[in-house]
């Protein structure tokens, strides 16, 4: 045996083992960050879309017409990113990450939610909604709040929170102390709720949070969703999904004071109504709308409760668009929509006032109202519960042009998906003439144009024949083909026309698989 | 150069390389008086009997010897070979065989099937290599043998045996993140009752600082609020034992056999959020506890030819759990699975002659009883048979080898498959060996893939149908002693190729659900090359590169999940029992985190180094002839402290170190 002799062996011995002692000594764990760490490159599977960070988006939309901008919520790293959409595909500008202490309040976030939930939570991305090029709010949900950010710069913006002395301590757990205010970068929607009707969508009994009192039946809000701005309040639609997932709790709208005179905006929880009840299970998207008579109101879409599956029997109760009068406030009214599901956006109304619309949770569907039949001033005058606008209530019309026994079905497509496991979840927007409505479906891929006729004064509602549909595309894949770009989302429409006010692709569309995605589609922009 | 120009010489007129003399592939070691014996130590090719054509591999755990290795890091080192590595010790790690799924890949323990029931995949984390001989690899075949389930390819582990002699080791090392790791294996002989009896526990606090992905889009990087974080709740004990005895029966031997290993630890899961827990499951945990017992007898044919007769029984039990108290819009999640499967083979070996040419033919009936009992699901059960008969002709002075399969297998509710295989091997001389081979494949659905309860996010599929493949191989492999200045010299390269229908996996089939499906077809083709030998006597090079391209038949996208391309080196100095220094690399291709996506896990190239001495070969020490071994060793894992993942939620440590002492008496 050849053996390297001691005097060889002895001093490499020792020098091992002083370098191994250093090693330990220094700290010879690394943390993996030579270089510039893991950097994950993200390119472009097609000429018409960019990549997101993370998974699927969960927020899209557009600024004003001469910005040729759009933000999207990014869910990991979560932050919003701005888009130039003047290019033929959306080409990102910048990326802002909402930061560990996201509402600016002086605690992570995690840490300040764990001592009310018992556990760290960190916020979970929602929906954006752009108020101007300078003020957009963006939810999160988990530790429950609006984000107030720039749209244009993704930079945070500061509001005042107010909370008045009257608000009992604990109410707002995570809004400063009743009695003071802060200038903070988000409004906790965190709220203790004290439901009049105690019975969650499985028909049980809803017990008393130990956080909020220890004898009457409460609960804390979660999953912030949609919100609005009008008469002067703000007003965030909680869907309440059981923190345990075993059904919904009763929706909640809370209401906030939203006083904007110019410099800073004050926020304060509106100690009249904080809260309004909506009339189903899970209200989600929130709008703010001025009617054909220019009376301001806000349409909340109440999906009613639905399962994590697809087709009619994911649909488990009865779905609204709720009508919120912002001035009172008070739900004045109820459009229901049967067992529809619609899904989770706000309603996409056409420029005029006229319709809303809505897409599917569940099926291959989109849902309209008619919104002429709020101008009724009967509707303002109550004070009683919502008038139901199913023809049925005496002096008030029917506003329904397509619900669930009369849905506005999309076209199957010829080589699209089994409809076993996906039978259809879309996405709604009107074009900025009000004249097309462009609809995505999740499950097949499509894109459909409809075409929408509003010339005169038809009675209420409008007839379903003034809606047609005009084409159908497939520039997405359907959901099984594995490898393609495929599950079409959220779906935003350019302000301007098209060709005039700019060139660019007047659509966009979020598609989550194989990546997300931020796709840009040329339909009347030619 | 000069040695290149040998090379040259060499390949190109083979008699003037040098004599060509027995090489240990551990199978025989060439005991042949005036003969220098060759050991070549490291990943050896290697012949295994039972599939004459495809290409194989077999790994000896003494080998690396206080090199602190595991099994995962020992397969990731084979060509041909991609690990999944969920986190660092202790995490769950998977086996890819050339581009397959880890439940493509039949692990064996001693030659019974330890694959999960439940996943079809196996943890090779709960291996424990101090307690392992060897370990046989075989890429792209085995369906003969095993039938459902080796698409990619066939792993039998092997524990260690009683050798001649009594013989204990011990062996203790702590390192990075408080690891600590044991073992103690003791061997003996009483009467005719060979014995071995071992434990090996582990221990890690597991709390590596890892860097966090930045995703850079169009030049824009979208970032973590921490450009790093800590891996939190991810602990873990293991205890681990096995238990083997031998002893005459008859005109044979009858063996005992037993594995069985506990792991308790958290579950940190994915890595997402902003905070300082980095989205973390904080209070998610597992515990785990395996066991495989055999009995069995190998001795003579029964049918009073020459060969060879083995039966089994073997019963496996598996028992896991997993809480998590902490679920956001979901129960508290607490799951108990138990699975067992009680089994037996039989296999019957004759050697004979046809027209003075040696022919070998090989009868195999195996037998298996799945069931699973869950808190979660209804009982289940799964009965499985299979029959193989395989004949291998040896021609001209063994220059020629054919061989044919054919193997009926049956699931429940999966009906009768037919898995034919062909090989060819060719040595038209002894340094050169050419082989072929091509089988059929399939694999029935998992019960987790079949039956995973519908809790709305995530749902099984009774409606699978098993994957169906046809593997391809060819290769070419030569072994020279000397050529110039090498020695030991070992080279390979093999094209593979195979074709999968229905492959199985999991999929967004709606906005909510994740539920398994058949993908329709997919190829997937490539090459292995390698290639091993000492430059000097104490140096010896050796090094492996893989590439493996697949695609989806209908849309020629890209899988995901595995790397096109894998490279190892590794350089070791010095004298096998007495002192190593060893530096590796791997390099790692990009990892395309979603198939056809634009999303990449980057290329990475990663530095290890060693130290070992053995003291009890020092001479001038005072341990020479107490232990027979006594080594002490260093070793530092990814030295440039790389981010490192395999999967994109899931990071691996950086830089760290660990030392030890190995002592064998």
């Amino acid at each position: 045996m050849t053996i390297l002799p001691p005097s060889l062996i002895t001093p490499w011995l020792k020098r091992g083992a002083m370098t191994a002692l250093v090693c330990i000594s220094i700290g010879c764990e690394g943390s993996g960050t030579n270089g510039d760490g893991l950097i994950i490159e993200n390119a472009p599977i097609s000429e018409k879309c960019t990549p997101i960070a993370g998974f699927f988006p969960s927020g899209l939309d557009v600024l004003s017409l001469g910005s040729n901008k759009a933000v999207v919520v990014q869910t990991s790293p979560p932050g919003i990113v701005v888009y130039d959409i003047e290019s033929e595909r959306p080409r990102p500008l910048l990326f802002s990450n909402i930061g560990t202490d996201s509402d600016l309040d002086g605690r992570d976030d995690d840490v300040a939610i764990a001592p009310i939930i018992g556990f760290p939570l960190e916020p979970v991305m929602g929906e954006i909604q752009v108020l101007s090029d300078d003020l957009a709010l963006v939810s999160t949900s988990n530790y429950e709040q609006v984000l107030t950010y720039n749209p244009t710069d993704a930079t945070k913006v500061g509001i005042f929170v107010d909370v008045p002395a009257s608000i009992p301590v604990d109410l707002y757990p995570l809004l400063p102390p009743p009695g003071t205010g802060e200038l903070r970068t988000a409004v906790s929607t965190l709220a203790c709720i004290f439901p009049p009707t105690p019975i969650d969508s499985m028909g049980n009994a809803i017990v008393p949070n130990p956080f909020c009192d220890a004898l009457i039946p409460s609960y804390l809000t979660t999953l912030t969703a949609g919100k609005a701005v009008a008469g002067g309040r703000l007003f965030v639609a909680m869907s309440n999904l059981n923190f345990s997932g075993s059904g919904f709790l009763p929706g909640t709208i809370l209401v906030y004071d939203w006083i904007d005179l110019g410099g800073t905006i004050t926020v304060r929880p509106n100690t009249e109504t904080p809260v309004l009840y909506t009339t189903g299970f899970n209200p989600t998207g929130v709008v703010q709308i001025e009617t054909p008579g220019a009376r301001e109101l806000v349409l909340v879409t109440v999906t009613g409760a639905i399962g994590a599956g697809s087709g009619a029997s994911n649909i488990l109760t009865e779905a609204s668009i709720d009508v919120i009068d912002p001035t009172i406030p008070r739900i004045v009214a109820r459009i229901p929509l049967g067992r529809a599901g619609p899904s989770f956006d706000s309603p996409s109304v056409e420029p005029g006032g006229r319709i809303a619309w809505v897409g599917s949770s569940s099926e291959r569907n989109l849902f309209a109202v008619d919104l002429r039949a709020l101008d009724n001033p009967a509707l303002y005058t109550g004070i009683g519960p919502p008038v139901i606008l199913d023809g049925l209530s005496v002096g008030f019309e029917d506003a329904r042009i397509f619900a669930e026994r009369n849905a506005f079905e999309l076209p199957d497509r010829i080589d699209g998906p089994p409809a076993r496991d996906c039978m259809g979840f879309t996405h709604v927007a009107v074009n900025a003439s009000g004249s097309q409505i462009v609809a995505s479906d999740f499950c097949d891929g499509t894109f459909t144009r409809i075409r929408a006729d509003l010339t005169g004064s038809p009675p209420i509602p409008y007839p379903s024949n003034r809606f047609e549909v005009a084409g159908q595309s497939t520039p997405f894949a359907p959901n099984d083909a594995l490898g393609l770009l495929r599950s079409p989302s959220l779906i935003a429409v350019r302000p301007g026309i098209p060709g005039l006010d700019y060139s660019g692709p007047d659509v966009l569309i979020v598609a989550g698989q194989p990546e997300a995605q931020i796709c840009a589609l040329r339909v009347e922009s030619l | 150069m000069r040695a290149l120009r040998a090379l040259i010489l060499a390949l190109a007129f083979p008699t003037l390389g040098g004599a060509s003399e027995e090489m240990s592939d551990g199978n025989s070691a060439g005991d042949l008086e005036g003969v220098e014996q060759m050991v070549v130590y490291g990943v050896r090719t290697g012949e295994l009997d039972r599939v004459p054509g495809a290409a194989t591999n077999l790994i000896f755990a003494d080998d690396f010897v206080a090199e602190h290795k595991s099994l995962t890091d020992l397969l990731s080192e084979t060509e041909g070979i991609s690990v999944r590595r969920f986190g660092g010790a202790g995490d769950r790690s998977e086996i890819s065989i050339r581009g397959s799924s880890a439940s493509q890949v039949v692990i064996t323990l001693d030659g019974a099937r330890a694959n999960s029931l439940l996943t079809g995949g196996f943890d090779l984390s709960r291996i424990c290599l101090p307690l392992l001989e060897r370990v046989e690899i075989t890429r792209g075949a085995g369906t003969t043998a095993e039938g459902s389930g080796a698409v990619g390819g066939v792993v039998n582990i092997v524990t260690r045996g009683a050798i001649d002699g009594p013989e204990t080791r011990l062996a203790f090392s702590g390192g990075s993140f408080e690891t600590f790791e044991g073992s103690l294996v003791h061997s003996d002989t009483i009467g005719e009752i060979d014995f071995t009896v071992g434990y090996c526990g582990f221990e890690t606090e597991g709390d590596f600082e890892f860097s966090r992905p930045t995703e850079i889009i169009a030049g824009v990087p979208a970032t973590f609020a921490h450009p790093t974080a800590i891996r939190l709740n991810n602990d873990r004990v293991q205890h681990g034992g096995t238990f083997g005895l031998h002893f005459p029966l008859g005109s044979g031997e009858v063996g005992v056999s037993n594995y069985t290993v506990y792991s308790s630890g958290g579950e940190p899961g994915i890595d997402s959020g902003n905070g300082a827990s980095a989205g973390q499951a904080l209070e998610a945990r597992s515990r785990d506890l395996s066991t495989l017992n055999q009995l069995g007898w190998t001795g003579s044919s029964p049918m009073g030819v020459e060969g060879d007769f083995q039966a089994a029984f073997y019963h496996r039990f598996e028992s896991s759990s997993f809480r998590n108290p902490i679920v956001t819009f979901r129960p508290p999640i607490d799951v108990e699975v138990h699975l067992s499967t009680f089994g037996a083979r039989l296999e019957d070996t004759w050697d004979g002659n046809i027209l003075d040419q040696a022919h070998q033919t090989d009868i195999n009936v195996d037998f298996a009883h799945d069931r699973l009992s869950s808190t979660e699901q209804s009982p289940r059960e799964r009965p499985r048979l299979g029959a193989a008969l395989s004949e291998a002709l040896t021609l001209f002075d063994e220059r020629l080898v054919l061989s044919a399969g054919v193997r009926v297998d049956w699931t429940q509710g999966f009906g009768v498959q037919g898995l034919p295989s062909f090989g060819v091997v060719v040595s038209p001389f002894p340094w050169v060996r050419i082989r072929a081979q091509a089988g059929r494949a399939y694999r029935a659905p998992n019960f987790d893939e079949l039956f995973h309860p519908d809790e709305g996010f995530i749902r099984g599929n009774a409606d699978l149908l098993p994957e169906d493949a046809w593997n391809f191989g060819a290769g070419l492999e030569v072994r020279f002693a000397r050529i110039g200045i090498l020695s030991k010299i070992d080279l390979r390269a093999g094209w593979f190729r195979r074709e999968i229908d229905e492959s199985i996996l999991w999929v967004l089939v709606n906005a909510d659900t994740i539920a398994p499906i058949n993908t329709g077809s997919a190829t997937t083709d490539g090459f292995e090359l390698s290639a091993a030998f000492n430059l000097i006597r104490l140096l010896r090079i050796s090094a492996n590169h893989t590439e493996t391209q697949s695609r989806r038949d209908l849309t020629g996208k890209r899988l995901s999940g595995q790397p096109s391309h894998e490279t190892s080196a590794r350089v070791q100095l010095g004298h096998q029992e007495a002192w190593k220094l060893i530096g590796e690399v791997q390099r790692v291709g990009v990892i395309f985190v979603d198939e056809g996506g634009g999303r990449r896990l980057p290329a990475r190239t990663i530095w290890n180094a060693s130290a070992a001495v053995n003291l009890a070969e020092m001479p001038w020490l005072p341990f020479k002839g107490v232990p027979t071994d006594l080594w002490l060793f260093v070793e530092i894992d990814n030295i440039t402290d790389k981010a490192v993942r395999d999967v994109r939620s899931f990071p691996q440590p950086g830089r760290h170190l660990t030392g030890g002492l190995e002592v064998v008496w």
